[in-house]
């Protein structure tokens, strides 16, 4: 199909190229009906590619038709109404300006120093807590050696008791 | 594509882009006047639009719960931002603007807190949109005619398919199919050139005719069976 209404050389009209199927195709991707694209219509009928694309994007149209929208419900106006008016009514409509500023600095301020507080809270808890730990862990605990016998020469096992020592030492 | 001239255009599309006009001129002042703290002029906006804003965000949210809480905060927030509009701007420009970046923040929202919450077997149809089986599973115990059934099924893999297109096409193709819009309208809602519109239909299109090969190629089946009954039967009288 040719390309027609592109002026060179003074003359009115002049063929200068083929319409492709490719341009064809975007045509009909963005308007199935080609309204108003002759050119690609008398393409379209001629090229078999393009019809199959053609009824392709109308299936493809009527397909996405089938996703139908609820209706808004009526009462959806009158909610609008009354809640722009509990806002009229209930509070400002426009926070001040030094409310957002302390907004701004004193939320962060706050979440952050609770953050500090917390770790150094945490810190010194686990301070308290460490001694109490270590003393529950005082168990005695038997710990064997091999030991030779000076007159015998012969290997025997000793067994002695080791305990921990603790914070205070007298277990 | 060539931009059609108004000497081109049906006489019925000129008169509808008189009105278009005439009634964007009206919702400039209605805006102005709501913002002087005109009420009634601003409930003519809401009549005016709810609708629209309605299966906006019906389309993006993807159930009708929502799209009601999300019609109410969108008139809000166009109600608080009265005075930041700029009337060289359309009004419906500037509110599906609103509309889409509320209903953008949402999907965020709820993508962020998805993965602590147990909605998707609490919500069929979004638990159904993420490819979730338990609301398909639930909904195939009530009994319901065949026909309605498949309707159902169909307008289900619609859906499913332009939610999983990438957020921009989804978009476009929203606008444009379901809303109606032009190219340029799109463009203008969407911040971009009327060329990017028309790539991200494309591709859009392309991408759905993929997804939904399987029922385009039923449809297309049954359209040439009958087709060539027609025929036969035209050849036969």
């Amino acid at each position: 199909m040719k390309r027609l209404g592109v002026f060179r050389s003074g003359r009115t009209t002049e063929v200068i190229d083929e319409m492709t199927c490719s341009d064809v195709q975007r045509l009909l991707a963005r308007d199935v009906t080609l309204e108003g694209a002759k050119e690609a219509q008398a393409h379209v009928q001629s090229c078999t590619q393009c019809q199959a694309f053609r009824d392709r994007m109308l299936a493809l149209d009527a397909l996405l038709a089938q996703w139908q929208c609820p209706e808004a419900p009526d009462w959806l106006p009158a909610k609008i109404s009354a809640r722009l008016a509990a806002l009229e009514t209930g509070r400002p409509t426009q926070v001040p300006r030094w409310g957002l500023v302390l907004e701004r600095v004193l939320v962060p301020l706050v979440v952050a120093s609770g953050l500090i507080l917390g770790a150094l809270l945490g810190s010194h808890l686990n301070r308290l807590l460490q001694p109490a730990s270590v003393e529950t862990a005082g168990i005695a605990e038997s710990e064997s050696s091999l030991v030779v016998d000076p007159l015998t020469g012969s290997f025997t096992e000793a067994v002695e008791n080791v305990a921990f020592a603790t914070a205070g030492g007298n277990r | 594509m060539q931009e059609k001239t108004p000497q081109d255009q049906p006489q019925g599309r000129l008169l509808e882009q008189v009105d278009t006009a005439a009634q964007s001129e009206e919702d400039s002042e209605l805006m102005a006047r709501a913002a002087s703290g005109d009420r009634l002029a601003y409930d003519r906006l809401i009549r005016r639009y709810y609708r629209k804003v309605y299966a906006t965000s019906y389309r993006l949210l993807g159930s009708a719960e929502d799209a009601e809480d999300a019609t109410q905060e969108i008139f809000l927030k166009v109600y608080k931002a009265a005075r930041s509009f700029d009337p060289n701007l359309r009004f419906s420009t500037w509110l599906y603007r609103i509309s889409l970046n509320h209903c953008l923040n949402v999907l965020r929202w709820r993508r962020r807190r998805r993965w602590l919450s147990l909605n998707a077997l609490l919500r069929p149809q979004e638990s159904e949109a993420d490819g979730d089986e338990y609301a398909s599973l639930f909904r195939a115990q009530v009994p319901q005619p065949d026909d309605l059934l498949e309707r159902e099924e169909r307008a289900g893999a619609v859906r499913k398919a332009i939610e999983s297109l990438p957020e921009k096409q989804r978009i476009a193709i929203i606008l444009h199919r379901y809303e109606g819009m032009s190219y340029k309208e799109i463009a203008e809602v969407m911040g971009t050139s009327v060329a990017s519109v028309e790539s991200r239909l494309h591709r859009a299109k392309e991408a759905l005719a993929e997804k939904l090969a399987d029922l385009l190629e039923i449809d297309l089946q049954v359209d040439r069976e009958t087709s060539g009954r027609n025929r036969e039967n035209r050849r036969k009288d």
